[in-house]
């Protein structure tokens, strides 16, 4: 078995050749129940199959093989696959819900689509994770269990995405997975926020709204009145029938044949509902989720850009600390150098600082605000009384604390300083690639789009000319009633 | 009881000789009344006319309808001491009326079938006779136009089309209701009548009585029904909505046109009247026209015989009947149908266009595929204008359904009418049958072994013995008495069974021509149905065929 984790180049397994065949596609061949062992829970298994490739697959496991696509690659569109089940479908279906055959039928299709969105996707297709998911003989638990799966980071801001940065993907970073790196909420506010990827926000979101509440609605308004015009054909064709029966000669010849044109109008019709219902409904059920996606894509984006800003942010307190511990260093070391200038100068003031210093530390001991009221004999005596105390206060040897944590500060400002330089790198990387995904994503739903209006084109074409063949034979009859 | 089974087995032969109905004694001399008639036509056309219009208008009422309850009314004659029943057969004191009685009804009724029997006629004839025999009195149109001589020959004229039923068929097409208008600030509409000769403009009023007139002068006729009053527009106030008057105007067309068709009724003074007559809408002639229109009562009658279940069916009104049943439970059942499928189908085009708006609303938030989607959009509201159009034509046709179904219950009330014709023989021979029995028993008195009567007999003869009176000379003016009413009840069954037996024929005949006039109106209907809908299918897979390739184009 090939477990070499997967990189961006193609990694040439079989999969990956038959994928890039000319007119390479994936069919859902069929589904079935099926149980792993003998008293276990049943499950439905679909059939994939690519050229003579054929593996099985369930839904939870197609469910997987998203969240792990999405996982690996956060900033790329990963397509959905068909919407669980509510509960109150469970409620309502109970242990039925697996001999739901439109619904198998539904998930076959959206499932199909899903794959072969996956295999036409430019950086998604050449996953080797995919390839494997479409191998026969691999268990989905072992790809789950073996790299870059298993040793992808809990949070993917933990990782690389880019290509632009130079490191290993799907892997935890050592620098951006240190504990010093801030994680950033997700109601954080960009202090500048990038306005092109706002407008992007703002877009789907209006596509989506618009899109579920209004066409989505009308649409399927069209599709439920045209089911219920079927009933009412059914009904009118079973009416003419029997009114034929009562006639005679050319008149329930006529009759008849009306008749039988409204029965077929009930059978396109319900063909036409079932066809809408595939090619044009789920579609654009399916682009609403894709809008549901895009956010999320997005919102990775936004994490990363408050990643980075935080990391800024963190690196800049670090620079100030330092920048005060810095100048207290620098401070002390004046103060020294003057007490020691002081002390070449005349030996007897070094007595009475001894002896200043022995009393003030025992007066502080006992009665530390009482400092403040001393009068000073000179401002040396007031300098030295003040470096004593704050020796005394922070710790017992404060210029070994104050050069470790000197050191310290250094040290993390060079691993934010890394990482900045990473996050920031990265996310102008992942900008960009998201860019080009928002580019291309936006070009194939506009692409798909318009193959669905072609589609319901189609099939009421094939709705039209189905109706007009026996209408003109009733018609035909008609004209055979002679007065 | 062996007399009285014998009486009735000629009742039946009767029944079911209905091309021989004449029985056998009285046979030759209907015919010579016929003839008789027919020899000295203007003479009888004369004093018929002389009769002043009450007496005439009785008559034709007489014969229109039920007969015995007016003119054979059974009453006790309180004169005679005979508690046996009296039939009086006059209808006035006039004692002309009174010794024509019987002949004049007959004169009546033979003389608007006189036209073809001009032959002596034999015992075919005299179906043939009867079988040509419609309910036209003309008293009331003679009054009317006063030239009794044209109505003959309009009478004529409307029987020579009866038996070549088919000729100058397609008149019927050029009468046409256009034009509605509002007349008289909007108190009421006019319809311009355009039949082949001339054009007049007529309101809804004037043909609830050109209905009503036709519905009481020929009874026997399927008048075709007016389409309904629409009580709901009214209220509403919509009743000048420009589709009510729409629909209105085509039931209306329908209801001349069914009138053109029909061979006897299109011939009728009435319509020509209302078609032709510049007039028509005069203050006088209206106010005439008021008189022609008094609705006869026929309910007396129905409710009386509401519960008289006729003896002998004919299977032919029985089975013309039950079709009548199914094909009214078939049109209501379509009826039904064709209209939730009607209203669906206008929701479904106005959700055509709410998706179609949508679409457009779409080209807002994706500007990029513009065109493709205010195209597509374009073709979703013509593919629904195209069915909005289908869906009129099929609520023309739903209205033609309707039509129909007023056309069968106006059959249904014919065929009751026949019923109760039927019925009034049957209860006549009943009366016959009874008197014959009284005779019997008064001229064999003890023959039988009636007890009850007997005992009657016996006291009768007591009381008669006290009086004084010959027993003999009584019984002898009885039985004279009761050969007198025998002779008229005969008379009387022979015209009756005569009115059942012709309006049975004219049913028949209405059948008939109903069917063929339904062969033609389905033709003309269902093509107009069938039309629309290849129309829009035509017309739809042509908008999609575009819109598919315009799409395709547009990479």
């Amino acid at each position: 078995m090939n477990n070499r984790s997967s990189t961006r180049a193609s990694c040439g397994c079989t999969i990956d050749r038959l994928l890039r065949q000319e007119e390479a596609y994936i069919f859902i061949t069929g589904a079935q129940k099926q149980s792993d062992t003998p008293a276990g829970k049943t499950y439905i298994a679909y059939n994939i199959r690519i050229c003579d490739t054929e593996t099985k697959r369930r839904y939870s496991e197609f469910e997987s093989l998203r969240r792990a696509l999405s996982r690996l690659h956060p900033t790329l569109i990963v397509p959905p696959i068909p919407e669980k089940h509510s509960i109150v479908d469970y409620a309502a279906l109970q242990t039925r819900v697996k001999d739901d055959l439109p619904m198998i039928e539904k998930r076959k299709r959206m499932l199909q689509t899903f794959l072969n969105r996956v295999a036409n996707h430019p950086e998604l297709g050449r996953d080797h994770v995919f390839h494997r998911f479409l191998e026969s003989g691999v268990a989905w638990s072992d790809v789950l269990h073996s790299p870059p799966l298993s040793q992808l980071p809990k949070n993917p801001l933990q990782m690389v995405v880019s290509k632009e940065v130079n490191a290993q993907a799907h892997k935890y970073n050592m620098i951006l997975s240190s504990n010093l790196i801030p994680i950033p909420s997700a109601t954080y506010v960009l202090k500048s926020p990038d306005p092109r990827f706002e407008e992007s926000e703002k877009f789907t979101f209006r596509i989506a709204n618009y899109m579920s509440n209004n066409l989505d609605k009308s649409q399927r308004k069209v599709i439920r009145r045209l089911g219920e015009l079927a009933n009412d054909y059914a009904e009118l064709g079973a009416v003419y029938n029997g009114f034929s029966l009562n006639e005679s000669g050319p008149v329930a010849n006529a009759i008849e044949k009306i008749g039988q044109a409204v029965d077929a109008s009930y059978t396109e019709s319900a063909q036409m509902v079932t066809s809408l219902e595939g090619e044009f409904a789920e579609p654009i059920q399916e682009h609403s989720q894709f809008a549901h996606i895009v956010k999320q894509v997005l919102r990775f984006r936004h994490l990363k850009h408050a990643q980075m800003e935080m990391i800024e942010g963190s690196l800049e307190s670090k620079k100030e600390n330092l920048d005060s511990l810095q100048r207290m260093e620098s401070e002390a070391r004046r103060l020294e150098e003057a007490i020691s200038r002081e002390r070449t100068i005349g030996s007897n003031a070094v007595d009475i600082d001894e002896l200043n210093n022995n009393h003030s530390s025992q007066v502080d001991a006992s009665y530390p605000p009482r400092r403040a009221t001393k009068t000073w004999a000179s401002p040396v005596k007031m300098i030295n009384a003040m470096g004593h105390s704050l020796q005394n206060i922070i710790d017992v040897d404060p210029e070994a604390t104050r050069r470790n944590q000197i050191g310290k500060t250094k040290d993390a400002m060079d691993v934010l300083q890394e990482a900045l330089e990473i996050t920031r790198k990265d996310l102008s990387g992942a900008s960009a690639e998201l860019q080009t995904e928002l580019d291309r994503f936006q070009k194939e739903k506009i692409k798909d789009l318009r193959d669905m209006l072609i589609a319901y084109a189609k099939i009421h074409i094939r709705y039209c000319q189905r109706n007009l063949e026996s209408w003109q034979e009733a018609r035909t009859e008609v004209d055979k009633i002679s007065i | 009881m062996t007399d009285s089974e014998e009486f009735n087995n000629v009742t039946w032969d009767i029944q079911e000789n209905n091309n021989n109905i004449h029985m056998h004694d009285n046979n030759t001399k209907a015919l010579q009344e016929s003839t008789t008639t027919l020899d000295h036509d203007p003479a009888v056309l004369d004093p018929l006319s002389d009769i002043d219009k009450t007496l005439s208008q009785a008559l034709s009422e007489d014969i229109s309808h039920s007969f015995h309850k007016t003119e054979l009314s059974v009453t006790e004659q309180n004169d005679d001491e005979e508690d046996a029943p009296h039939v009086n057969v006059d209808i006035s004191d006039d004692p002309l009326d009174l010794a024509h009685s019987n002949d004049n009804i007959l004169d009546n009724h033979h003389y608007t079938t006189t036209g073809t029997t001009r032959t002596p006629p034999s015992t075919n004839n005299t179906s043939n006779n009867n079988s040509t025999y419609y309910y036209h009195s003309d008293h009331p149109t003679t009054a009317t136009t006063g030239a009794s001589s044209s109505s003959l020959a309009a009478t004529s004229s409307s029987f020579a089309t009866t038996t070549t039923s088919s000729t100058g068929d397609s008149d019927w097409k050029s009468i046409l209701v256009v034009d509605p208008r509002k007349e008289n600030e909007g108190a009421f509409i006019t319809y311009r009548i355009v039949s082949a000769k001339t054009s007049f403009r007529r309101r809804f009023q004037d043909f609830v009585w050109l209905y009503n007139v036709l519905y009481n002068h020929y009874p026997a006729c399927f008048v075709p029904p007016l389409p309904d009053k629409h009580r709901m527009e009214y209220v509403k106030g919509d009743r000048f909505g420009t589709d009510f008057i729409e629909r209105r105007r085509i039931s209306l067309q329908r209801f001349l046109q069914r009138i053109a068709r029909h061979p006897i009724l299109r011939r009728a003074e009435f319509f020509i009247m209302f078609l032709e007559s510049p007039e028509f809408n005069d203050a006088s002639a209206r106010a005439l026209r008021e008189g022609q229109e008094t609705m006869i009562d026929t309910i007396g009658d129905s409710l009386l015989n509401a519960f008289a279940k006729i003896r002998k069916r004919d299977e032919r009104f029985v089975q013309m009947r039950e079709r009548v049943d199914r094909l009214e439970e078939n049109l209501n059942l379509l009826e039904k149908t064709q209209a939730r499928s009607n209203k669906r189908t206008d929701e479904l085009s106005h959700d055509y266009d709410e998706f179609a708006q949508s679409v457009r609303g779409l080209v807002k938030h994706e500007g990029d595929i513009e065109l493709p989607l205010s195209k597509f959009a374009t073709a979703l509201e013509e593919y629904s204008r195209a069915m909005k159009k289908m869906n009129h034509h099929d609520a023309l046709w739903l209205g033609e359904v309707h039509d129909y179904m007023s056309y069968y219950s106006v059959m249904k009330g014919v065929l009751k009418l026949r019923d109760q014709k039927q019925l009034d023989f049957e209860e006549l021979s009943d009366y016959l049958q009874q008197t014959i029995t009284e005779r019997e028993r008064t001229l064999h008195p003890r023959s039988g072994d009636n007890s009850t009567y007997n005992i009657a007999g016996y006291f009768t003869g007591k009381i008669n013995e006290v009086r004084g009176a010959d027993a003999d000379k009584i019984k002898r003016e009885k039985v004279l008495r009761l050969d007198d009413r025998i002779r008229e009840l005969q008379d009387a069954i022979e015209q009756t069974h005569e009115v059942s037996t012709a309006f049975s024929e004219q049913v028949k005949r209405e059948d008939d021509f109903l069917a063929r006039s339904k062969a033609q109106e389905m033709r003309d209907a269902l093509e107009d149905y069938t039309d629309s809908k290849v129309e829009f299918f035509q017309q739809g897979a042509d908008i999609w065929r575009d819109i598919a390739n315009t799409l395709e184009q547009m990479e």
